[in-house]
Parts: C-alpha cells; structure tokens; sequence
C-alpha cells in the first residue's frame, strides 16, 4: 500500500503538489516546510494588520490542502515492452456519475510526458478503430470477456496493428460531500467588496482497472482517493482557496499507473 | 447562465452536430439490401424552445447521421443500393445493369431526437437520444420486421461550452444506436426468420 500526501493549493508555485511513497517520504515532507517557511519568512515584512490577514490566508492555505490515498493490487509482473502502448477509456455508465473527460485528459496530459513517457492512444481513435466493440453499451465489463472479443479476427488484428498492450479503464468521479459558510457582495458608489466565507468539502474517488491486450488477462487495479475542503473567503475582495482533490487524484493516480505499466 | 438567458429575453442556440464517422469492424452479411432513406433523413433540422429561459435550440443533425448510416449499411451488408422504394425494378433500371434485385429492402427513419441540459435535468452534463426504426421488406416489398432502437449519449458541460457539449453527447447517441444496429439487427427474431427464408446465415464476424 501506498500513500500520498498532496497540497494542492493551485495558488501558484510556492507551494507545490508534494508527493510522495512511503520510502521517500521524509525527504518530500521537509520539501513541503520549506515552502511553508519561505511563505512565512516574507509575510514578517508586513505591516501587523496586514500580517493578521496574511496569517489567515496561510492558514487557509495549510488547510486546504487535499490529502491523497494511493492503493495498488498487481496480479501479473509484465510491463510496457518497446513501442508498445497503453490507452486511457473511461468508463461510461447511464447514470447520472461517470468519470469526467477531464479526468482521463489529466491521467493522459501526465502519462504521455515527464521523463518516462507512455505512448498512448488517444480514446476517440481506439472507439473509432474498434467500433462497434468499446462503445458505452458494447465494452467488456472484466477481463475474462477479452478472450471472447479477441477471437473475432479483426479486433485483434487492428490491436496488433496499433501495439496496444495495455487498456486502462477508469472508472469514479468527484462529489461535493458538505458545503456550507456565506458571503455577500456589495457594491455602492462608495465602492463594494465581498464579505463572509463560504467553504466546500470534495471528495474524489478513482479506480484504473489495467487490463494486458497480451495476455488477455486482468493486470491489477490501482485505485486513488483525495479528499479536500476548498474556501471562497470574502477580504474585500473575494479570495478563492482551491483544494482541488480531483486534481491531487489525477496526479497520485498517473505517478502510480507509470509505475505500474514501466516497472520503473 | 439561465439568469443570464433571461436576462437577455432569449438566447440562441445553433449547432450543426459534426463528429468523426468510424467504419464497424464488422464482417458484412452476405445479403443486398436495398436502402431507403426518407429526403428528410438527410436534411433533418431539431428545433426546441426550452423552458425556465433554456434557450431557443436548433439542431441540425441530418447530414451527420445521414453520412454515419450510409457508412455503416455500407459495412454492415454485402452489397447496398439505395432506393425510393421496395420494388426491384429501381436496381434493374439501364443506368445500373447487372446489379439485379436485392435480396430485401431496409427503410431507416428517425422517429424522434431529443436533449435535455444540464440546466433542466439537475445533472452536470447534457443527454441527447436518438430514436430510429428500421423496417425490414423483403425482395416482393412485405414487410418482415420493425425494429425500433434508442441509442443515448451524454457529455459534461454546459454555459458557454453548451454546443460542444450536445455535439458530443448527439454524436454519442447516434453511434450508441449504430452499434445496436451493427450487432443487435440480425438477431431480431424477424430478421433470423428471414435470413433463413433467403438461405443466409445471420452470425456476423468481425472482418481480418
């Protein structure tokens, strides 16, 4: 098992999503202070009252971060050969909660770049290449179906064709789990502002289910799951603290997919 | 965005529906078909005011699922003529010799085409669904079969990206509904009897 802490303020770069595994996290964690006392060391230039509300933004900063718990079951040891490729679906259902685009767009954008990158076929051209076997009502459920979809000829011809050997089906979503505070604008010919705090806690929570097109077997799951408060506090101007847990689930999410699929 | 479109009286909406057209990966039946496909199928424009300041919609989705439809008969059976109506002398006209009479006659209309918004179902994303029938005649011009399918299709979005959104969940429903159409069609109970009654067998297979 593997956990992931993430402060993922999206304010700007001096408090960067912090990551890490369970044998480096001492290292990453000093990371993470550091850039809190480098916030701090400046906010002693201030003015008192303006230190107070500095303070109360910092503190919102700390508090909004969104913690990430990464978990992984492996059922097979084979990774990614040379030229091969993986795809990204996610999983559509008919009900009102399914996996936002934006979530495969985010594992996708990640995977594909950074030092280790994946090759990796777009969706829309794997469901056009296959079509009609991966649309929402068609799809393989699990695994074992493989076997019975890769004896019709051309799907597995045009797998070959394009060196697919992984499929991972995404599946989970991003829910407001509580939500409450308020805020009022003014506006006058005095001027206005915005007043009151409002906060929201979400939650996100994902599943990639790896599938080898190889072997036609199931190759574990990984599964993500963020939780964060965000703030809209109202100094004058309102203020927006973003704790953006599907975002923290995106990235602990790609950083252990890309592990899983390279070995490395 | 609601308040705004009231705000404004109304806003309008109009989109085009565009997408990518695949080719199924379907072995073809071994059958001719004579395709009829009504004028309007091709030039079908959807035209919907919303209520609670949704909007006035207009949708085009005719030559969209005209294009798809055509690809897919075309894949999905052996040789395809399209016609005016059920009678063989169409194929055997001079301009098209040696084509001879199909073995049946397949007319597809829309019955229906509807959306919601996110804005009027309470959910995050648009839906859209599409309702064919296709009505199979055999070579004489009875008819053997009705089918109706529905194909649905969804994408999140909304306030300004609207048209992207009911684009993207139209195209999803229309090939929601080719891919019915692709593998549920010759296993209607009608449509066996008839392969049969022709001597074809029904069991598609996915091309090499």
């Amino acid at each position: 098992m593997i956990q992931n802490l993430l402060c993922d303020t999206g304010t700007g770069p001096e408090l960067r999503p912090v990551l890490q595994y369970a044998p480096q996290a001492p290292k990453k964690v000093v990371c993470l202070r550091m850039n809190c006392k480098r916030v701090l060391g400046s906010m002693r230039a201030l003015s008192a009252g303006l230190r107070r509300i500095a303070m109360a933004l910092v503190l919102l900063l700390l508090a909004s971060c969104a913690t990430t718990r990464v978990e992984q079951s492996r059922q097979s040891n084979s990774v990614l050969g040379a030229g091969e490729a993986m795809v990204i679906l996610g999983r559509a259902t008919y009900n009102d909660r399914e996996t936002e685009e934006s979530f495969t767009d985010c594992l996708a954008d990640i995977l594909s770049q950074g030092s280790n990158p994946i090759r990796l076929v777009s969706e829309e051209q794997f469901k056009d290449d296959l079509y009609p076997w991966f649309e929402a009502r068609t799809a393989p459920t699990n695994a074992n179906d493989l076997g019975r979809l890769f004896a019709e000829a051309g799907v597995q011809a045009q797998i070959d064709k394009s060196s697919i050997r992984y499929l991972a089906w995404i599946e989970g979503d991003t829910v407001t789990i509580d939500k409450g505070g308020s805020m009022s604008c003014a506006l006058s010919t005095f001027g206005g502002g915005c007043f009151g705090m409002s906060y929201w806690e979400q939650d996100a929570s994902y599943e990639a289910s790896i599938w080898d097109l190889k072997n036609l077997t199931a190759s574990g799951q990984i599964s993500a799951d963020a939780n964060g408060t965000s703030y809209l506090a109202g100094l004058v101007l309102p203020i927006p603290i973003l704790a953006r847990p599907g975002n923290a689930a995106c990235k602990g999410l790609a950083a252990q997919l890309r592990v899983f699929i390279t070995g490395k | 965005m609601s308040a705004l479109c009231t705000l404004l009286a109304s806003c309008t909406h109009t989109l085009t529906v565009t997408g990518r057209i695949p080719t199924p990966l379907i072995e073809p039946f071994p059958v001719s078909i004579g395709l009829i496909v009504p004028a309007e199928f091709s030039t079908y424009i959807y035209r919907e005011k919303l209520p609670r300041g949704g909007g006035d919609w207009t949708v085009g989705l005719g030559a969209l699922q005209d294009a798809f439809f055509t690809t897919l008969f075309d894949t999905v059976f052996q040789r395809v003529q399209r016609v005016s109506l059920p009678v063989c002398e169409q194929i055997d006209a001079p301009n098209a010799p040696g084509l001879g009479c199909p073995d049946g006659y397949l007319r597809i209309t829309l019955l229906e085409y509807a959306f919601l918004p996110p804005e009027l179902s309470g959910l995050k994303f648009f839906s859209a669904s599409t309702k064919y029938q296709l009505e199979l005649m055999d070579a004489g011009g009875a008819v053997r079969d009705t089918w109706v399918v529905v194909g649905y299709g969804k994408n999140e979005g909304g306030g300004f990206q609207a048209t992207d959104a009911l684009n993207a969940a139209s195209v999803d429903a229309i090939r929601d509904a080719g891919a019915r159409v692709a593998l549920d069609w010759s296993k209607q109970e009608n449509v066996v009897t008839w392969l049969d009654s022709i001597g074809r067998n029904n069991d598609p297979k996915p091309i090499m």
